[in-house]
Formats: C-alpha cells, structure tokens, sequence
C-alpha cells in the first residue's frame, strides 16, 4: 500500500470530476435545485387569496370587521364599490372569492350585543357563485366556531350578524378562504364580547413543532447525496472504467485493489462534503435555515459514503453491462430516497413502510444528520450513526472483496 | 537490471479453456531478450487470452510460463513492476491531460522515467496540455506506448497497437515500436495484420484456434513456408491456367490473372517456354515476392485440407 498512488488516484479522481460537466451537475447542482423546488412546493409561506370586498354597511363596526380581514395578511384584498351587483363583478373580474358586508351588519351586531355576552354576533354565510344548488345549501353555514354553535342550541332567537362570502366551489382556494373568514369572525367575536372563549386551541410549543419542513428537507437532500454519489458514483465509475478498458490496464500496474478503494472512498467523500457544505449555505440563504454540520455531521457523512460505496460496489460486480448497472443502481436508490423519509417524513407514512424503512440504512442516515445538523441531540445522532457504520462495514467488506479486476482477483 | 533469466519470456504447455472452448490449446515457445517478437493470428485465434495470461490478468488452466524469469502464477507483483502493456483498445482518462495521464501512471511505480523524456520520445511534445478525449486515434496510440514505458519495462506487450488507425497514424506508431528494439526492450507485440508482423518483427508466431502453427525468424518462416517467389501472368486466362496448373501445384486463377509459385529457380523459364510453345496469349508477366501473409495462407489453407 502507498500513500503515493492513493493520492494521484484521488487528485486526478477529482481532476476528472471538476471536469465532467455532467457529474458536475447532477452531484452538486441537482440536490441543490430538488431542495429549492421542494422547499417551494412545500413551504406553503406567503401564499396571498385574492378577495374582492364590499362594504354595503358602512358602520365602525363593518369597517372594523374589513379592517380584521386585512390584517391578517391572509388576502389581497379589493374593495368593491357598494353600489355594484356582486355577481355581475364575480363574472366580469373572473374572481374566485367576494366578501359581503350587508347593510344592517353594524346594527344587527349591536343588538346581538345587547341580548347578552356570550353570544354570536357575526356569522358567515357562504354563498357558491356556481350554479349548483346542493353546493349551496351544504354549505349555507350560518355560524362556524363552537361558541355559535352552543349559542344556537341555547338560545334560538338569536341570529347572528352574517357577512357573505361569495365563492367559487369549484376553485381549491375556496375551503381556506371560508375557513381562514370564519376564524376572523370567530375572532371578532371574542373582541366585541370581551369573553373568554370555551372552547379553544391554545399552541402549545413542541420542539418539533418549531421547525418547517425545510428544515426537515435539508438534512434529507444531504442524505441523498451521500446515496447517490456513493452508489451511482461508484456503479458509474466502476462499469465505465471496466468497459473502457482503464479497469484492465490499471490491474496491469502494480496499484492494488485496496489502493483504489481507498482513494475512491476519499474523493467521494470529498466530493459529498463539496454537496453538503453547497446545499447548507444555499438552505441558509434562501430558507434561512441554520443546519449546523459539527463533527457528529462529518462522521455521518463518512459512514455513509463507506455504506454506499460498499453497496454500489457489489453492484457493480454483478451487473457489468453499463445501462443494466446504472438502472440497477437506480432501482436501489430511488426507492431507498423515498421510503427512507427523505422527502415525507417517515411518521406519516403507512406502519408497514415504517417496518420497511426500519431496514434501510439511508433512513439512519437521515435520522442522523437531522439529530446532528437540526436537532443537535448528539446522542441519538451517534447511535443513528453506529447502525449507519455496522451496514456500512458489512457491505463495504463484501464489496471490496468480491470487486474484480483480475481474473480470481 | 538485466535479468538472470536465459529468456525473456519462455511458455511451457500453456492452456486457457472456458468451458468446452480451447483458446489456448497447449503452446509453448521461448522468446529471447532484445527482440521484437510478433504473435501473428486472426481475431480469436488466442493471442491476447495469451498475452493477459502472461500479464497475469488470467490464469492459465494448465502449463507454466515466465517472464524475465519469474512465475506467473506466483511472483505477479514483481512482474507488474517490471512490465509495460499497453492492452487491447487501449483508453486511458479522458479528462486528463497528456502529461497528467503520464504522471497518474509514472506514479505507480518507484522509479519511473522522466515524463517530458517519454513525451517526446513518442512526438508528443506540443500535445502535453491536451485532453486525451480530444488526440486522434494515432495519438492516443501513442501516448498508451509512452504509458506502457513509463516504468522502463524489460518486457513491454503491446496488444493490437495499431488497430483501427489509418495509413499515416499506422506508420507513425510503427516507428514508436522500432525505437524500442534499439532501446533494448524485448517487443512482445500482437497483431493480425502481416504486414506490420513483417514490417517489425525479428521473430514471428502463427496461432490459429488456439495452437502454434508456425514459429521462426521472420526471413526463414517465408523461406520455408512460402515460395521463391509468385508469377503472374496478367490476362492470362483459363488458358494459361489449365496449362500451369497441372504441373505448378498452387496455381490460381483470379479473374483473368494467373498466378504460379516458383519453387525453383528454373521455373521462370518453364513456364515461358511453355507458354510460348502452346502460342498462349497473356499482356504481361510480373514477379512478386512472397509475404508473411502468403505463410498464413499456406497454413491456413492446410488447415481446411486437415479438416476437409
């Protein structure tokens, strides 16, 4: 074994990989563009409705209720002259949500005010701007939170002060818009009554909870880089240097097969490390999401990439057609990416995918480097890290041994 | 270092099956320090299942050989230090450079020659920050001989160097492997073209399906197997050839040409004389002096009457 070979190997390895613009890109720029459209689709954010608003009252309190709706930056709103005909404007602007504020609103307000605390003084009737009938008598919701409810059950005579929300049933928006008015009125509610509400969600912060799924992303796209430059890396490199002919003409050089292992191993852990360290600062700039690599991180990285390595290997070995082995690595990776909770968390997924999940090592991998980078509970991210390193030896041992270049070795 | 070793390589009984298939079918042969010696054969014939087996990339499945002297089946990590290949469709890393390639593989050994010595021993010199991708086929061929030497082997195998180039590149390669005789590296090169066999090697193999057909200095294997020389009688005709053919055995008929093997050096005059006698019409006579490859086609064609 000399130092010597192991290093002109991993220098010009990465040489050759700086070179490459397709490696180039799938290893480093694809994990980093997966994570951006991911944390889009998934981040949910500053998603604004549009909501077209009439105000046909003009009292303090209809414009105070206006003023809720505005506040909670929930929709882009539009107001609409009183004097126009709400479906008239629904089909000439082509909107798919219209707040009616009917006159009387303030009024009706007052007087549900002045008939006792605790009662509903604003409701929202939900009007479909579609033509179908059913569609509007179930949803023809008069009062939507417990209080009116319980209100209604008590005490008949009192009819709340409704706003109507005109709405398209058929636009996917139109559940969150009437959902996200009903809170507002819930809210309003409480305000004008002073009264504590009876029933009512209070946030209680688990640690878990702090965090978005971007946060949970990150750590997960790390983890497919470690698998996918590890086993397609080496699959790639392996079946392309033995078709080539580089394989046959090396095994006639006095480098030895553990030399090239070895050499192999550092420059895809380097190469990952390059991934990891991209794919941090860009979660860091665009998501604002601290994901901390310490030592815990780095050992992580290592074990997966001998893990990953080792599988690639062994396929390697017994697929030699170039197309069949990228596919077969493919077929082990791809799978393993999605049932080892990289993209969904594992949590949400089916017990018996659970009980599979349980015996890949990427889903380790990924508890991991959450542990470490997200969590910073470095106990569970070096026992994570253990199961990672004994799946990693086993493969890596079977690998490196049945890896052939000369005939019977 | 010059080996202790009588031969540079020397084969004793030699075999490689797979399965039912003989592709070395028992050989043996000894090759002496200095030369260029050419495994000449068709494609399948055997020859590099042979060469990897002396580059101890496979086993034997019987027999023994050496190289400079050691065992191929126990010293292989001496022979890998001592050897240069340049194998069988030769590539090396695309995205290195010229120089780069040589440094990955100079690296391999402990004392290597110098690279810009062996860059310009193969007229590489403006091509040293190129990317192999980007040689020509010729150039690459040649960069792989520089490779093979860069260790300054005693033994260097080159397997099919100029498969697949054209004329010019195929010249340019073959004056790269005619230095190396006057470098004293003993040449143990494959091919299937005759005329590269002829053209460079002191000493020639014949293999076919697996056996040693012929072996001898490149001279006397046409001395012996061949003819003096071949006459042909352009324009000739049926006519010329029904009277030659019954008495110059070998005699063909190629279009309008006949073509006689001289055997003896009076056969020239015979067969003037007779055509003169018999008044038969030709439009001109030509004497050709035979090649490697009339050697092969006279053992390739005993060998269907053997199996005819």
């Amino acid at each position: 074994m000399k130092l010597s070979r192991i290093y002109i190997d991993f220098i010009s390895s990465l040489k050759i990989f700086f070179r490459g613009r397709s490696s180039f890109f799938w290893v480093l720029a694809f994990p980093i563009i997966l994570m951006l459209i991911f944390g889009a689709i998934f981040s949910g954010g500053n998603v604004q409705y549009e909501l077209a608003v009439q105000n046909k009252d003009g009292s303090d309190i209809s414009a105070s209720f206006i003023n809720a709706v505005n506040s909670t930056n929930a929709f882009k709103v539009h107001m609409v002259n009183a004097s126009e005909n709400a479906d008239t404007y629904i089909k000439s602007n082509r909107i798919s949500g219209m707040l009616i504020v009917p006159e009387g609103f303030g009024n009706d307000v007052q007087r549900n005010l002045a008939l006792g605390a605790s009662r509903p003084s604003t409701g929202v009737q939900v009007n479909p701007t579609t033509t179908s009938t059913t569609n509007a008598i179930a949803l023809n919701a008069t009062s939507l939170n417990a209080q009116a409810s319980q209100a209604q059950s008590n005490n008949t005579n009192v009819t709340p002060a409704a706003v109507i929300l005109k709405v398209d049933q058929s636009s996917t928006s139109a559940p969150v818009i009437s959902g996200v008015l009903s809170s507002i009125a819930n809210g309003f509610n409480s305000q004008l009554t002073g009264s504590t509400q009876i029933v009512g969600v209070e946030n209680q912060q688990v640690l878990s909870s702090q965090f978005k799924y971007i946060d949970f992303f990150v750590p997960g796209i790390i983890g497919l880089t470690v698998l996918t430059t590890g086993v397609l890396g080496t699959v790639g490199t392996n079946t392309q240097y033995r078709n080539n002919g580089i394989l046959r003409k090396l095994a006639t050089t006095p480098l030895g097969k553990s030399e090239w292992i070895i050499s192999k191993m550092l420059y895809q852990t380097v190469v990952i490390l390059i991934s990891a360290f991209l794919i941090i600062i860009v979660a860091k700039l665009v998501y604002n999401v601290t994901a901390v690599p310490n030592v815990v991180t780095l050992l992580l990285l290592f074990v997966g990439t001998i893990c990953f390595t080792g599988i690639g290997m062994i396929i390697a070995r017994f697929v030699k057609d170039e197309d069949a082995a990228n596919a077969a690595a493919s077929a082990v990776t791809f799978p393993m990416l999605f049932l080892a909770g990289t993209f969904i968390p594992l949590e949400t997924m089916p017990d018996y995918l659970q009980t599979v999940a349980k015996f890949l090592p990427l889903t380790y991998l990924n508890y991991g480097l959450r542990d470490a980078m997200i969590l910073g509970d470095t106990a569970s991210a070096l026992y994570n890290m253990m199961i990672v390193l004994i799946a990693g030896v086993i493969f890596f041992v079977i690998g490196s041994i049945i890896t052939d270049w000369r005939e019977g070795g | 270092m010059k080996n202790e070793a009588e031969w540079a390589i020397k084969i004793e009984g030699l075999a490689k099956e797979y399965g039912n298939i003989k592709a070395v079918d028992h050989i043996s042969f000894k090759i002496p320090f200095g030369v260029i010696f050419a495994f000449l054969g068709p494609n399948g014939a055997g020859k590099t299942t042979t060469v990897e087996i002396l580059e101890c990339l496979r086993k034997p499945s019987a027999g023994t050989a050496y190289v400079l002297g050691l065992d191929i089946t126990k010293d292989q990590n001496e022979i890998r230090k001592r050897i240069g290949v340049l194998p069988q469709e030769f590539n090396t890393f695309d995205r290195l450079t010229v120089r780069e390639n040589l440094k990955y593989y100079a690296t391999m050994y402990d004392n290597p020659r110098d690279i810009d010595e062996l860059i310009s021993s193969v007229d590489l010199m403006d091509k040293v920050n190129t990317m192999y991708k980007n040689l020509s086929g010729g150039l690459k061929q040649r960069l792989g001989v520089a490779i093979a030497l860069v260790n300054d082997p005693q033994v260097v195998f080159l397997d099919e160097p100029t498969e697949g180039l054209d004329p010019k590149a195929r010249r340019d390669v073959w004056g790269v492997i005619k230095k190396l005789r006057d470098e004293g590296k003993t040449v143990f090169l494959t091919t299937h073209y005759m005329e590269e066999a002829e053209t460079l090697a002191d000493v020639v193999a014949i293999i076919l399906d697996g056996k040693i057909r012929a072996m001898d200095t490149t001279t006397n294997l046409i001395k012996n197997h061949g003819c003096l020389a071949k006459l042909v009688i352009h324009g000739g005709n049926t006519g010329a050839f029904e009277a030659l053919s019954v008495q110059w055995a070998g005699t063909e008929l190629n279009n309008s040409d006949v073509i006689v093997p001289l055997r003896d050096k009076r056969d020239l005059a015979k067969i003037v004389e007779l055509l003169d006698q018999r008044q038969i019409a030709f439009d001109e006579l030509e004497m050709k002096k035979p090649s490697l490859e009339d050697v092969f086609l006279d053992l390739t064609a005993t060998d269907r009457e053997g199996v005819s």
